[in-house]
């Protein structure tokens, strides 16, 4: 049998993936914080918890590389853009939830968007649409190394739920992705996917989304569990658009191969 | 709800869907995992198309509304033992012409692979 480079490469990737999100303590990892809270005020410094930013975005521009955010708990309507940047934390308290805003912001109609970036770890927040087709979707991550997703609930979205954009190697643990209008997890293009860890208070759920639960486009994906893939409906691809949403038309079966 | 290690992969799909997508869904993509149970979707366990690959280690793979396992358009899987495939509608394994999979044959009940290579991979 003979042994294919690529493939050896990519299981490489996908556990140095995985060694990066079990060895690093968010903590000790991230020495200086932001704070971000509901009381706050966007022109503050956001360095202790009597002068918080008001919003996450504002928190992540006054961020240095290295810095950790902690979001207290609250419903914050905006989306966030991290741009360029290497190792940066975001942490929710029990009970922050990013919601769409009523003017769309720096990332678009994504509620979190990281672009070529490393090193970024998002905890602890749950993002929710208002299940419209026009909605926005979850998180996209676009030319990322070691992203990890932990303990996050993304559910309802009107495009998809998470989305891995070209050469992005990413991890997602303790999470669930429910209900979105589109598909749950898309990985395309190159992009580096390790879905669970095998800590069994670590399981992934990805259920009741309108597409497939998963869908690999030109991806790799290790699967590890406990996870639970079930209820997603849709069949085939739909036609989507070049930043992850769904176009209104439905259908775009698989043509069957004889 | 599923077990400690286990990755689950059921009820997905529509009636709509007995061809053309599956449980798991890839293009061009490689996947891999272990103790993987597939069952009971409306649509197909696994379709691997346009040059995929995948390696799966000790699964079951059954009662699903289509193939099993379908390759098609330079694909392949890789069943590592144990590999449990039955009960599935049309097809426990089902390739296209140049696609192909690898496995220990004797957990699969209905083959339909040209070019399967029916050997205990570990």
């Amino acid at each position: 049998m003979s042994v294919d480079p690529t493939r050896c490469l990519a299981r490489v990737v996908l556990v140095l993936v995985a060694a990066v999100g079990a060895l690093v303590p968010l903590d000790a990892a991230f020495a200086s914080h932001l704070y971000v809270s509901k009381t706050g005020n966007d022109t503050n410094s956001c360095t202790n918890w009597s002068a918080p930013c008001l919003t996450i975005q504002a928190a992540v521009d006054k961020a240095a590389n290295g810095n950790q955010i902690d979001v207290s708990a609250g419903t914050y309507a905006e989306s966030v853009s991290i741009n360029n940047r290497d190792s940066l934390a975001i942490n929710g308290a029990s009970g922050v939830m990013l919601v769409p805003p009523v003017v769309p912001g720096p990332s678009g109609n994504t509620l979190i968007s990281l672009w070529s970036s490393r090193n970024i770890q998002v905890s602890d927040l749950v993002l929710k649409g208002n299940g419209t087709s026009d909605d926005y979707g979850g998180i996209a991550i676009n030319q990322c190394q070691a992203s990890s997703l932990t303990r996050l609930k993304v559910q309802d979205m009107g495009g998809g739920g998470i989305v891995l954009y070209r050469h992005t190697a990413a991890q997602i643990v303790g999470s669930a992705v429910r209900g979105n209008r589109y598909f749950g997890i898309r990985v395309d293009a190159s992009s580096d996917m390790v879905i669970g860890s095998g800590d069994t208070s670590q399981s992934v759920v990805i259920e009741d989304n309108l597409f497939q639960g998963i869908r690999m486009l030109g991806g790799h994906l290790a699967l590890r569990g406990p996870s639970l893939i079930e209820g997603n409906k849709m069949g085939g691809d739909p036609p989507h658009r070049r930043d992850g949403h769904p176009e209104r038309v439905r259908g775009g079966h698989h043509r069957r191969e004889e | 709800m599923f077990g400690a290690d286990t990755i689950v992969v059921r009820n997905n799909g529509t009636s709509e869907d007995l061809q053309g997508t599956a449980g798991v869904f890839m293009t061009g993509s490689y996947f891999e995992g272990s103790l993987l149970e597939v069952t009971e979707n409306l649509c197909g366990g696994f379709l691997l198309q346009d040059g995929s690959s995948a390696r799966i280690w000790d699964v079951t793979v059954s009662d699903n509304g289509a193939e099993g396992v379908r390759t098609e358009g330079h694909s392949t899987i890789r069943l590592f033992a144990p590999a449990t495939l039955k009960g599935n509608r049309t097809a426990d394994v089902s390739c296209s012409k140049n696609s192909s999979g690898a496995g220990d044959v004797s957990g699969i009940k209905k083959l339909s692979c040209a070019d399967f290579e029916q050997v205990k991979v570990k």
